[in-house]
């Protein structure tokens, strides 16, 4: 570190052309607007000189070259946009920050703009992986970008229909990587691509494929590096992509029982309903004072998912000729609930389709007020 | 509105336990509230038992203390809040058979 006799000049260092346009993909992929008060972070983390480009749903950092010095700063975007007309006539910039003002030095000028408050917003990831893949760039990126690319052949309607994309399913299995996108909702087909890769413990996890898509089109590396994909598919709330020169981490996709579970819990809190979540994933409800547990159950066959709704009716009841005529009863009579019994339970239980979810809590008030109706008859028969 | 008293005897108490028999299951079915006093009670949907506990519950407390702490709706509050998570938990603890061909599904829980 250089100290001027008037004020510190603090020097980041010789930015590479590779360097500056990865900074560069990493903020084109976060898309921050002069609204967002976003730019990238820059520190020397041991010995080495460290950019980090975040938002809610993407964390990118880059690993740059060697270089000392204090600090975390904070660049703007166009800073980064202005210094790679200047990179062009140079294979190096040289950064220096003076007095909140940063100054890019090629062979052929400067460009110096405003550089703003030294902040410690440096996040790093704490999600234990326990899925991995290792595959050169090329063939990953060749994997996830057939996998994820819009159709050609999308009508305007079809994309004004899907406002939201469809996820990609990142499968990593048996020392291969595989990426399936549904495209049939654009009124086109299924697309599925693999590649070799060197693979530890299978799993799966899906992210929007538009942000797939966007880190093959942004992010561009020389030569052809190794690769790692890491995730957990039931902690990680981000994909994990690295190499020696940057980490991509994108968050999650929620689909299937993810997606379920996350509708219902914000049904339930969205109308103050008391519920609690049990760590395989089950809820447990008050709805008019009936404790309705609720549990997400997946075809064997098809996958798809049926939402059960239970009300334990009563406890510890003898399997009496009365009890069971009584509850034959009850099924008769009942529209949609339907009784029986489980171990020395009574339960009072509706399933639902998956596609019936956002209607879930009139179907818990109806078996809250069919559960009433059962109040005080079928207990003296089970005594 | 008359002055505002705590439940601090169990005397109080014994006239709360009167106030709530004079009302009434029948009223308490269905309103929520109750003016005791000179403090208004907000009570949710009570069943029999759940009066009775209740009830149970401020003699238990007013036994324990002199003083009942202040602020007995939150009491109320609390003690129903308390008897639901029981429920809650009874409920997810319990083992529930699945259907033929279905298993529960694995799902990213975020406590």
């Amino acid at each position: 570190m250089i100290v001027s006799t008037k004020q510190e000049t603090v020097h980041l260092g010789e930015i590479s052309t590779e360097e500056l346009r990865l900074v560069k993909s990493a903020v084109d992929f976060v898309k921050w607007d002069s609204e967002s008060r976003g730019g990238p972070l820059v520190k020397s983390l041991n010995g080495r000189r460290v950019w980090q480009v975040t938002s809610d749903d993407s964390r990118v950092t880059i690993f740059g070259d060697e270089c000392q010095f204090e600090g975390i700063y904070m660049l703007s975007t166009q800073f980064i946009a202005n210094c790679l007309p200047l990179i062009k006539l140079d294979d190096n910039l040289r950064l220096s920050v003076v007095d909140q003002q940063i100054t890019a030095t090629s062979i052929s000028g400067t460009v110096t703009m405003y550089c703003g408050p030294m902040t410690d917003m440096f996040a790093s990831s704490s999600q234990a992986n326990t899925v991995f893949a290792h595959l050169p760039f090329r063939s990953l990126f060749r994997a996830i970008d057939t996998a994820s690319d819009l159709p050609d052949n999308v009508s305007p309607d079809a994309l004004r229909r899907n406002d939201d994309p469809p996820p990609t399913k990142i499968t990593i299995a048996d020392n291969q990587l595989t990426c399936f996108t549904d495209w049939r909702s654009y009124g086109c087909q299924e697309v599925t691509t693999s590649t070799f890769a060197s693979t530890l413990s299978n799993g799966s996890i899906s992210v929007c494929a538009q942000t797939l898509n966007r880190i093959v089109n942004l992010f561009g590396l020389v030569g052809n590096p190794e690769f790692t994909i890491a995730f957990d598919p039931l902690t990680s709330d981000f994909v994990e992509f690295s190499t020696a020169a940057c980490h991509i981490a994108v968050r999650r996709k929620l689909v299937g029982s993810d997606l379920l579970l996350k509708q219902i819990r914000e049904t339930l809190t969205g109308l103050f309903q008391q519920h609690t979540v049990s760590d395989r994933g089950a809820i447990a409800a008050i709805i008019d004072d009936y404790p309705i547990r609720i549990c997400i159950l997946e075809s064997e066959l098809t996958g798809k998912h049926v939402v059960r709704l239970t009300h334990t009716v009563m406890r510890d009841a003898s399997q009496t000729l009365d009890l069971l005529k009584e509850i034959n009863v009850c099924n008769q009579q009942l529209v949609y609930s339907r009784a029986w019994i489980e171990n020395d339970r009574v339960i009072l239980g509706v399933d639902l389709d998956q596609n019936d979810v956002a209607k879930i809590y009139e179907h818990l008030k109806k078996l809250a007020s069919d559960a009433s109706k059962l109040d005080g008859v079928l207990e003296p028969l089970g005594a | 509105m008359e002055e505002k008293g705590n439940i601090s005897s169990g005397a109080t108490m014994r006239r709360l336990r009167r106030s709530l028999r004079d009302l009434g299951l029948d009223q308490l079915f269905a309103s929520d509230q109750i003016f005791f006093d000179g403090e208004l009670f907000v009570l949710p949907k009570l069943s029999n038992e759940a009066v009775s506990r209740i009830t149970t519950r401020f003699e238990k407390l007013s036994e324990q203390s002199t003083a009942v702490p202040t602020e007995p709706i939150k009491q109320v509050s609390t003690i129903f809040e308390s008897d639901h998570q029981i429920a809650l938990n009874k409920e997810l603890a319990e083992f529930h058979t699945v259907p033929v061909g279905y298993s529960v599904a694995f799902v990213k829980v975020d406590q």
